[in-house]
């Protein structure tokens, strides 16, 4: 029993490699369906549904941008309406100081420009990025052909369901080109 | 290949109906000439505009695609064709407004002319001799660029030949180029003028921009109503629906920032021979017909539409494709009738028969030119998201 325990925290996960797309997708598929839920594909270029097979629904990156598209749009017209109306109220051409139409045009830039911010900040926080270190290129194979022409599932060791031993041989029968541990 | 045996009997069907209704609409309204000729030949004008808008949207996507390509083009490809095919119906309604232009633009009588300076000074251009020149003139520009096209991409379907798409390519550039321009002097002349003092020269765009969304709308309509039917039923994929959902999407944004640009400009300047338009348009109970297009012309599909999940699922898509249609109808009824009725909202019976009448006509029209083709082209060489990883 220690083996197998000192097994599950010197290993990242388990790791198939594929030839084309299409095996990739199914792999997924298939895992997820086996009840593996903690796992990650790598692919040259984005697959559609590949993200959804495994398991990855929930984009909450698309909340962090309306948050910060709501924050754009009400800080925005605040900062306005508090220059026109209380902090140097100008009179225009007789205009009333709130005269809110003129400041739909800022209003939009500053929504426009705190969710574009809030998209990109958002999203490489929730990526962890930048990361300087990660397990999956002790693999000598995904560091070469990872961002080439090969796809990649790895199933990683903090899954409830990983097994050593099992895991490797469910994935040796999706029909990869390689099945490879990985190390921390 | 023509439409599948089982989808025919359906579009002989949906044709005859369509033509049916329409005639019978347009039948009724012509009781409303004998009745109260004015109140006719607004809603004429009306029905001819909205109508119009949408076949000339059918030529725009079409230049649009052959220059720019893209997936999105490719299933909407044959609707389109066939809404480009319907412009010589649109110029057959064309011909009795161009015989009502006393009772429909002022500018065309003497003492309107006397009275405005503008107006009078704008007589060399607007005058009922060389308006209806002009209108000639824009369906052979029309006529010459789209059918000439058509032919083109016709036999590209037929031969697969490279060289020909490129030159379809670089056609078709001008062409979107003189369609722009060309559709800017119709909608100044057709529904600018009716208000002959006053001017923009954002509203044709913005014009425009709103017929192309309504098209868009109409052509995403009416593919999810066949996307259950072969050819469709295998091809169509989810991202199919998010490209069209999303230009529709880029195009409500568009209008709305261009009808705003409008409004905030004539609003800001409070100028007196500009500000007229919008207080005909925001009193007497137009004001509630305004507020409403801005909130569901555009507040509503827009944040319906920036939602991936209903991009992706064709029956909601569909709802807010049949929103829009219901509300470009709006937005042209209150850009076209307050220059006529400016006591406040008015709505007759004719303005509703004609709608139908000229509509039924042009969609029984509109399946006609359809079956005479395939429904879909599936060697498009813009075609990749059915091609590369198929099942």
């Amino acid at each position: 029993m220690t083996e197998t325990f000192q097994d599950r925290h010197g290993l990242h996960g388990i790791m198939a490699r594929f030839a084309d797309p299409e095996q990739l997708l199914e792999a997924a598929n298939r895992a997820y369906g086996a009840g593996y839920r903690k796992m990650d594909a790598y692919t040259p270029m984005p697959i559609e549904g590949l993200a959804e097979a495994i398991g990855f629904t929930r984009h909450w990156v698309s909340l962090v941008v309306l948050m910060g598209g709501l924050a754009g749009c009400v800080g925005g017209f605040g900062l306005l309406w508090w220059i026109a109306v209380i902090a140097y109220p100008h009179n225009v051409g007789g205009r009333p100081f709130d005269s809110w139409p003129m400041f739909v045009p800022i209003t939009f830039e500053c929504t426009v420009l705190l969710a574009a911010l809030s998209s990109v900040v958002g999203m490489l926080a929730m990526n962890k990025l930048p990361m300087p270190y990660h397990p999956v290129f002790n693999v000598q194979s995904f560091a070469e052909r990872a961002s080439v022409d090969r796809f990649f599932l790895c199933i990683e060791s903090d899954d409830p369901k990983f097994d050593r031993a099992q895991t490797r041989a469910f994935l040796e029968q999706l029909d990869p080109e390689e099945v490879s541990e990985v190390e921390k | 290949m023509t439409p599948s045996e089982t989808l025919r009997p359906q579009m002989d069907r949906a044709q005859r109906r369509a033509l049916f209704v329409g005639v019978f609409a347009l039948g009724l309204s012509l009781m409303g000439l004998s009745r109260n000729a004015d109140h006719f030949w607004q809603s004429y004008l009306f029905a001819f505009i909205f109508w119009a808008g949408l076949a000339l949207g059918c030529l725009g996507i079409f230049f649009l695609h052959n220059v720019v390509g893209g997936n999105w083009g490719v299933a909407i490809r044959r609707f389109v064709e066939s809404g480009v095919k319907t412009l010589p119906l649109i110029a057959l309604f064309a011909v009795p407004v161009l015989f009502s232009l006393n009772t429909l633009y002022s500018w065309t009588h003497a003492d309107v002319r006397a009275a405005s300076f503008a107006v009078g000074h704008k007589a060399v251009y607007m005058n009922a001799r060389f308006f209806i020149a002009r209108t000639i003139f824009y369906f052979l520009l029309w006529f010459f660029f789209g059918y000439r096209i058509l032919k083109m991409v016709n036999e590209h379907d037929r031969t697969g030949d490279p060289a020909l798409f490129k030159r379809i390519k670089g056609a078709s550039a001008p062409a979107l180029l003189i369609f722009v321009v060309s559709t800017t002097y119709a909608f100044i002349d057709w529904i600018m003028s009716l208000e002959p003092d006053w001017y923009s020269t954002i509203y044709p765009w913005m014009f425009t921009v709103g017929e192309v969304l309504l098209t868009f709308a109409f052509m995403i309509a009416l593919l999810v109503l066949l996307s259950k039917r072969e050819p469709f039923a295998g091809f169509l994929k989810p991202a199919h629906y998010q490209d069209l959902g999303n230009l529709m999407l880029a195009f409500t944004m568009l209008w709305a920032y261009m009808s705003f640009a409008q409004l905030l400009i004539i609003w800001a300047e409070n100028l007196p021979d500009e500000i007229p338009w919008y207080i005909r348009r925001f009193s007497g109970g137009w004001g509630y017909v305004a507020w409403t297009i801005s909130i569901f012309h555009f507040c509503v599909p827009f944040f319906l539409l920036l939602m991936r999940f209903i991009k992706r699922n064709p029956n909601l898509l569909r709802t807010v494709a049949v929103w829009m249609i219901i509300v470009r109808i709006l937005d042209v009824f209150w850009i076209v009738e307050p220059a006529f009725r400016q006591r406040g909202l008015e709505v007759y019976w004719t303005d509703v028969v004609a709608l139908i009448g000229l509509g039924g006509i042009w969609i029984a029209y509109f399946i006609r030119n359809l079956k005479s083709q395939s429904l879909l082209v599936a060697s498009d060489p813009r075609n990749t998201y059915t091609r590369a990883h198929g099942h």
